[in-house]
């Protein structure tokens, strides 16, 4: 039971433990804050699991993954652009915090 | 090479086709090393339902010398709970409670059944009020439409642990969902599983173990220590991308040639050493640990979560009286069904007489079969080669019989 799917945060409520993610399909979901040594903050790359966030990931680990399904299978897939989607969200909202700050 | 970085090798071979490539290569070396030293067959260990998939899906078998066997282990939490709990949730359903369940756990059919009804999919065509959600906060979200008494049922590994105390501690459970807490350990039944492997001498032995990536996230990589210091075989914590469980076999092959038993970190992007202290903190304040009942096995010795009884209003077995199956009813699997030694690496799908013939993931009988994370579902959807083997084998021994 390690299925494990990548998401960018959109949302942090550390107050109830829960945060609103991104799975690259543009649709908002609350999920569980399961790591407790890491903050996690809006954009964010994690690996959501069964509705709980295990851990947290980097955008080059997820590019990592995208160059890897390229290669394999010569072409893009859904799942890659899905990614991709990822990635670019990641980067607005990273970017859009860096700006207000 | 003790702690992998995946990222690095990668970005330093620039493509991760190259990479494969001398991974295979490197297997083959240190295979041919072993070979050279006596070594005839052996077997590694895949814990996780996650990394069978990603070896039967991707073929990871054709790439790896054919005596050195790629078997999966007890890694499917659906697999293994127990039939008397499905049983619990078919006649809480019928009772009129309403019983929130993942996908998989609605099709797991049960071997007694209530009142000739199997599973909690046949509950729900007799007016059962069944509903699947993808996790706990959706039931939660679900139950607050209406207040009928609910109860989700926790079906999983290490890794969903830390949400339901979450959801606990946070006093987020509405008060009419309990939560029926059916959380498995992992090491206990990898520490089994390596019993039962060296109780028969003829099969080759396991000599290596690929181990949860994200069970590992929460316990650390820490928590395999006893299996590479007990039985003295190398423990590798893999990702789940194809060329993360390649440089984990290769790892195991590593440390075979030099005579090392460690336990090495290959999916360093999301593992430590210590795991998530605040996490397992955090379990360890709502759950106890308790000898747990493993459908096929019997009970294991501390393999279990549940929930203490500081907070037991939020607890199912408490609310509704439910016990702990008795000891006797564990062998529990369908008439046939050898998915008992499936998930201990004992025997193969395509060993089981039922495989594809009446048990098809359409129409599953025994649990491996069920949930997608089944050894027997993963074989059956992406084959594999020995699934082809078999095939052969049956087809020319009816070619001779005509």
């Amino acid at each position: 039971m390690c299925i494990g799917a990548p998401a960018v945060v959109l949302d942090v409520d550390y107050e109830n433990m829960i945060a609103s993610v991104d799975y690259g399909d543009g649709i908002p979901r609350t999920v569980i804050i399961g790591i407790l040594d890491q903050i996690i903050k809006r954009g964010e790359l994690v690996i959501v699991h069964a509705g709980v966030i295990v851990s947290k990931i980097t955008e080059e680990e997820l590019i990592e993954q995208v160059e890897f399904f390229r290669e394999v299978l010569g072409e893009d897939i859904q799942l890659t652009q899905i990614y991709r989607q990822l990635i670019e969200t990641h980067r607005k909202i990273t970017q859009a915090v860096k700006d207000h700050n | 090479m003790s702690n992998i970085d995946l990222g690095k090798l990668i970005s330093i071979l620039g493509s991760s086709r190259d990479l494969a490539r001398l991974i295979t290569e490197k297997i083959r070396d240190y295979w041919m090393f072993l070979t050279s030293r006596g070594v005839k067959r052996l077997k590694i260990m895949d814990f996780c339902g996650t990394h069978e998939w990603t070896i039967t899906h991707y073929g990871l078998r054709s790439l790896v010398p054919g005596d050195l066997e790629l078997v999966a282990g007890p890694g499917c939490p659906v697999c293994v709970t127990p039939s008397h709990f499905v049983e619990v949730l078919i006649k809480l359903s019928l009772e009129g409670v309403v019983v929130y369940v993942y996908g998989d756990v609605y099709k797991l059919r049960s071997t007694r059944g209530v009142k000739n009804v199997y599973s909690l999919a046949e509950s729900r065509s007799l007016g059962g009020d069944v509903r699947v959600v993808t996790d706990i906060l959706s039931a939660i979200r679900d139950v607050k439409s209406h207040n009928k008494p609910s109860v989700f049922a926790g079906i999983g590994f290490e890794t969903v642990a830390p949400g339901y105390a979450q959801i606990i501690l946070t006093g987020h459970l509405p008060r009419n969902l309990k939560i029926l807490p059916l959380v498995k350990l992992t090491p206990p039944a990898m520490f089994y599983a390596l019993d039962v492997s060296r109780e028969k001498p003829t099969e080759p032995p396991i000599m290596g173990v690929i181990a949860p990536g994200h069970v590992s996230t929460i316990t650390g990589a820490k928590a395999w220590t006893p299996v590479s210091e007990n039985y003295n075989i190398p423990v590798v914590v893999s990702g789940f991308e194809p060329v993360d469980v390649l440089v984990s076999i290769l790892e195991i092959l590593r440390q075979l040639s030099r005579g090392e038993a460690k336990t090495t970190i290959e999916y360093t992007r999301a593992v430590s050493w210590h795991g998530d202290l605040g996490a397992q903190a955090s379990i360890n304040k709502v759950f106890e640990t308790i000898d747990d009942a493993w459908r096929g096995i019997g009970y294991l010795p501390k393999s279990g979560l549940r929930i203490r009884d500081k907070y037991k209003i939020y607890d199912a077995f408490y609310e509704y009286g439910i016990r702990e199956p008795p000891p006797g009813e564990l062998k529990d699997m369908p008439l046939g069904c050898r998915c008992a030694e499936v998930v201990l690496g004992k025997a193969y799908p395509t060993q089981c007489p039922l495989f594809l013939k009446t048990c098809t993931p359409q129409r599953p009988i025994g649990p491996c079969m069920v949930s997608i994370e089944g050894t027997c579902a993963i074989w059956a959807k992406y084959g594999s080669r020995e699934l082809l083997f078999k095939l052969r084998e049956e087809l020319s021994s009816k070619v001779k019989a005509t």
